[in-house]
């Protein structure tokens, strides 16, 4: 069991006022590694993954990295922590669905968690608020230099960091940047974010992964390329598009702001009355609200709503969130009633 | 409209599934990027490992004739006709990396270095690492280099019929050499450089 921490509050990361944090939500960091002389976590049966999960449990351990943070085992945690755990981005997908010797150790802030036996024997990765790339870089790299000195990581001089999937081979470095873009949406204009990203060899997914349609507004920008560059070159890369990304979406807010304001002063009322008054709600319909409600704060439409409240509310109605904090049935008319609930009582 | 995720510029029309690692996972894409990547045949499934195949190296090329690398082109889901490697630690064959597009362990890089080599310059437009290693392949990266150097050094002295400076390189290649199987020895040896000057 987890503790009742999940019931309040979210990780560090999605508090406010991180930098360019108008349009950029978080920075994220993985690395991926892998250990000296042992098969890949697919390729190796029970016995052999435990042999490896307890390898990286005292590596960890020993080098002090996290000392606040407890080791969970995924047969350990029920559905629900599983899946509130994904939600919170300490664990992927992935892990979640695996069995047996696989885990995942975090700090309490949230700002670091370290997965075993996902994909890859490790994961690395760091994540902070707004658009931190120095930062997060700073602190995963650190991680990852204090663990080698324990743990023989697979490596080749010609092959970089040696990792389950070629994809990730060479650095197994990917930056992911969540940026909001809902003026580059409203205007029919994200195709050019799509556009610009791939000429860099940088991809552009949605909140959830490979989906087409965005929820929310809400993007991801990460790099594809893992080999024959380095680290500081891919991390200017993606740090130069978001840059680009951030003045598109300012300049056509300023602008859409001095031609129509009174359509942004509607969506951003109308969405807050929706949230305030509504009876039942769905996950993607309260996704499209909060959007509006983040840029009506940014824009200095709505007052008095703390953007801290706003992102709390992103996280809380999400499906395993609300069941911890409300015990909401599995069935999804109950859970948007639920849902519609929660937010009603913390908006009022 | 959905757009296309590769150029974001089309309507995606395609839906390509990748299976990798057991996982599966979408895309929608255009025509014209579906036809760009060389899968010519409109909703067929292709994956990782066709990737691979299409991809032959020209070993592979010498062995098959021509004839079977325009079948491995059409043929969405063609046979394997390449002997089969199956590496000795894990058990993980080439087949089943075509099949999955994951290796089974480290020692499959080296194994299947000519299907990785094609794979990786697909995905990443390079072959070769640069960046980020461990301390201690580090310190062998400066040792191999400093060889290299000197080794280019020596072949200046002996041209130019130095003689006397070339022995010393010689020596000095060959202690480098030596202390190749002891990384930490090389660690020690440039801390007490670092001291003494
Ligand atoms: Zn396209
Ligand atoms: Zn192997």
């Amino acid at each position: 069991m987890l503790d009742d921490r999940f019931s309040s509050g979210s990780g560090e990361w999605l508090g406010p006022n991180g930098p360019d944090n108008d349009v950029v939500i978080s920075t994220r960091i993985r690395l991926a590694r892998n250990i000296r002389g042992h098969k890949m976590p697919w390729r190796s049966n029970q016995c052999e993954r435990q042999e490896v999960e307890a390898k990286l449990k005292s590596g960890i351990a020993d080098s002090q990295i996290i000392p606040e943070g407890a080791y969970w085992s995924i047969d350990d945690l029920s559905e629900t922590e599983r899946r509130l755990l994904v939600e919170r981005h300490l664990i992927s997908p992935e892990l979640a669905k695996g069995r047996g010797s696989r885990g995942v150790i975090f700090a309490p802030t949230e700002n670091l968690s370290i997965m075993t036996n996902e994909e890859d024997h490790l994961r690395i990765q760091g994540i902070h608020r707004g658009l931190q790339l120095e930062e997060t870089w700073r602190v995963t790299n650190q991680i990852d230099s204090v663990l080698e000195s324990r743990l023989p990581f697979a490596v080749s001089s010609r092959w970089g960091y040696l990792t389950a999937c070629p994809t990730n081979v060479g650095t197994g470095l990917r930056v992911s940047v969540m940026l909001h873009l809902p003026v580059l949406v409203h205007t029919d204009q994200i195709k050019k974010v799509h556009t610009a990203a791939s000429r860099v060899g940088l991809v552009v997914r949605g909140l959830y992964g490979e989906g087409t349609k965005a929820s929310g507004d809400f993007y991801q920008i990460s790099n594809q390329v893992t080999l024959g560059r380095d680290e500081v070159q891919i991390l200017r890369d993606v740090r130069t598009m978001v840059l680009k990304i951030i003045e598109w979406e300012r300049g056509l807010r300023k602008l859409v702001m001095q031609q129509d304001r009174v359509t942004m002063e509607d969506r951003a009322w109308r969405a807050l009355g929706t949230l305030q008054y509504a009876r039942k709600m769905n996950s993607e319909e309260t996704m499209q609200h909060l959007s509006s409600v983040r840029l009506g704060i940014n824009l200095e439409i709505l007052h008095d709503l703390g953007q801290e409240r706003i992102n709390d509310l992103f996280l809380y109605t999400q499906p395993a969130h609300l069941q911890v904090l409300r015990g909401a049935p599995s069935d999804p008319e109950e859970r948007d009633i639920s849902r519609a609930r929660l937010i009603r009582e913390w908006l009022a | 409209m959905n757009l296309c995720q590769i150029c974001g510029e089309e309507e995606a029309t395609i839906k390509t599934i990748d299976i990798v690692n057991n996982v599966k996972s979408e895309r929608h894409i255009c025509e014209a990027c579906y036809n760009k990547q060389g899968l010519s045949q409109p909703f067929s499934v292709p994956n990782i490992s066709d990737f691979v195949k299409l991809t032959p190296t020209s070993a592979q090329i010498d062995l098959q004739g021509l004839g079977e690398l325009v079948k491995g082109l059409t043929n969405p889901k063609p046979e394997p006709t390449v002997p089969n490697i199956v590496c000795e630690n894990c058990g993980n064959s080439l087949e089943e990396f075509h099949k999955r597009g994951v290796v089974g362990c480290p020692a499959d890089y080296d194994l299947f270095c000519e299907e990785i080599e094609a794979l990786v310059s697909r995905l990443h437009g390079a072959t070769e690492h640069v960046g980020k290693v461990p301390r201690e392949i580090e310190a062998e990266r400066a040792r191999q280099h400093r060889a290299k150097q000197l080794c280019a050094d020596l072949e200046c002295a002996i041209n130019e019929e130095r003689y006397e400076e070339a022995a010393g390189l010689r020596d000095r290649i060959a202690a480098l050499t030596h202390d190749s199987d002891s990384p930490l020895h090389e660690t020690s040896r440039r801390d007490r450089d670092e001291h003494a000057g």
